[in-house]
């Protein structure tokens, strides 16, 4: 019986609709995390019978086929980038992306990443860096005695130095951003690696034509919305019995024949 | 006899059929754009075998085709700025190896080079133009408003096409959401794109399966199984008393 392969096929998609959602409910309070969400597709269709077929020899031909399905596959794991909701922290260091872009992350292998969590500090030799160490790109350095940092919307780093009175530009931040960011490759640490599907990164100052505003003091939060999560996990959970039952029904059904004697 | 026993064998074939379509039904609950199925049945009249004065013909059970209830899904908000919508009559089109497909599922992304595609990186067809739709998302925001008109910039950069099936019994399911139609003899006869269809941004169509109706589905064609098996046992059960009593005389 086709009806208990079906009904399995229903059941692992719902699962694995549990498990999308349950991550995005795991980061909730992860900085600059975009929610992700299962999209489904039908399986294959067995033709029983063709539509279009002859049905006699005077040329009649069969209206509506017969084409009985085999269940649902998944077909993406999509990653929703919108904004996140902009927390104040007051940290010269945490930096938010307004608007498209992401902040590109030298990765200790010297290939590139991609993040939009900016909480970012200053590491040992005095460079702006990830909570993984990793150096924000360009690189930028802080001096030392520098009293006050700031970052303007253009990404433009200033520094006051002790006994100084101008403020000091001691690096310009850039940031990058995708043709589909959906099609980044998400690598854990709330960071991204381009791939064939995003297209390559094209590099810009922030707050020219394309690329978003960095706020200086605030951090981007996580973009999962509870109350949708929840009704998606209602959802998820009642598909997932109603596939059950039809399981019970079909074995009950396979119960009836085989008790035939 | 024998007849009977045919009889309740043929209900019982379309039975386990038409659960199969249940289960696929229920499967895809929460599958965009899918649309529910149920299975048409006919009586197939068959010579009995010899019955003098019986009734001549017995009728058996046949599957006949397939019937789609295209009703509409309900639309539920996403907010994304490709995720599209039909409220109403037309599919998308989308070209897939050279062919055009048709479909409802209207959650799509841009690729690595800017085309409009569907999950599987297939292209969706522009309306006027019947080719793939470029959208540069660095130059600014796209809303895509009524009749499927992409602007971005105040400005019209193309339209998505939702095309008019005139026949929709004869659309063949690919899977994936996907719809083909017969090939076409005369280029009159091609789906046209529609003037002014209506295309919600920022929705999906979802799945328009009822749940309550396929469960209670479910449970008829479950049921009669199990009767027809209940009947397909005395029909068994008096042929081996007709042996019996037969034998002792």
């Amino acid at each position: 019986m086709r009806a208990l392969t079906t009904a399995a096929t229903g059941m692992q998609a719902q699962q694995l609709n549990v498990e999308v959602i349950s991550n995005n409910l795991a980061n909730m309070n992860t900085t600059g995390f975009k929610r992700q969400r299962a999209e489904f597709q039908d399986l294959l269709y067995q033709n029983v019978q063709q539509m279009g077929a002859a049905s006699s020899d005077a040329g009649t031909i069969v209206p509506t086929g017969v084409q009985v399905g085999l269940g649902v596959q998944t077909a993406s794991i999509y990653r929703i980038t919108e904004q996140g909701a902009l927390s104040n922290t007051g940290n010269p260091f945490d930096l938010a992306v307004s608007g498209e872009g992401y902040f590109r992350v030298q990765m200790p292998d010297g290939s590139d990443g991609y993040t939009r969590a900016g909480n970012f500090a200053v590491s040992g030799d005095g460079e702006l860096v990830t909570s993984e160490g990793y150096t924000v790109a360009p690189g930028i350095a802080i001096p030392n005695g520098a009293r006050q940092i700031e970052i303007n919307v253009q990404g433009q780093v200033q520094v006051q130095i002790d006994g100084q009175t101008d403020m000091q530009t001691v690096g310009q931040l850039e940031l990058a951003t995708f043709f589909n960011q959906a099609g980044l490759e998400a690598i854990g640490d709330n960071l991204f690696l381009e791939t064939a599907a995003s297209g390559s990164a094209s590099l810009g100052t922030p707050g020219s034509p394309g690329f978003g505003d960095v706020r200086q003091g605030f951090v981007e939060t996580s973009n999962v919305n509870s109350v949708s999560e929840i009704t998606s996990l209602i959802q998820a959970q009642r598909a997932y019995e109603m596939n059950a039952r039809v399981i019970t029904a079909s074995d009950e059904m396979m119960a009836a024949s085989s008790n035939l004697r | 006899m024998d007849n009977a026993m045919m009889i309740g064998l043929s209900r019982q074939m379309t039975l386990r059929r038409s659960m199969d379509v249940v289960a696929n039904n229920i499967a895809n609950a929460n599958t965009a754009g899918f649309k529910v199925e149920s299975l048409l049945l006919e009586n197939r009249a068959a010579p009995t075998a010899t019955h003098d004065d019986g009734p001549s013909d017995v009728q058996f059970v046949n599957t006949w085709g397939m019937a789609r209830d295209f009703r509409q899904g309900e639309l539920a908000f996403t907010g994304r700025e490709f995720d599209l919508a039909i409220d109403g009559n037309g599919f998308f089109a989308i070209e897939t190896n050279g062919e055009e497909q048709f479909t409802r599922d209207g959650r799509f992304r841009l690729d690595g080079a800017g085309q409009l595609v569907a999950s599987d990186g297939s292209p969706v067809l522009d309306a006027d133009t019947r080719g793939p739709i470029l959208i540069d998302s660095s130059a600014g925001s796209v809303q895509i408003v009524d009749g499927g008109t992409i602007m971005q910039n105040d400005q019209q950069i193309g339209r998505v096409g939702v095309f008019e099936i005139a026949n929709r019994s004869e659309m063949s399911k690919q899977g994936n959401g996907r719809y083909t139609i017969p090939p076409i003899e005369d280029p009159a006869d091609a789906p046209l794109a529609m003037l002014d269809p209506t295309v919600s941004q920022g929705y999906v169509e979802q799945s328009n399966v009822q749940s309550i109706l396929e469960l209670t589905d479910m449970m008829a064609v479950m049921r009669s199984y199990q009767s027809v098996s209940k009947f397909l046992e005395q029909a068994e059960d008096l042929s081996k008393r007709a042996i019996e009593r037969l034998g002792r005389i």
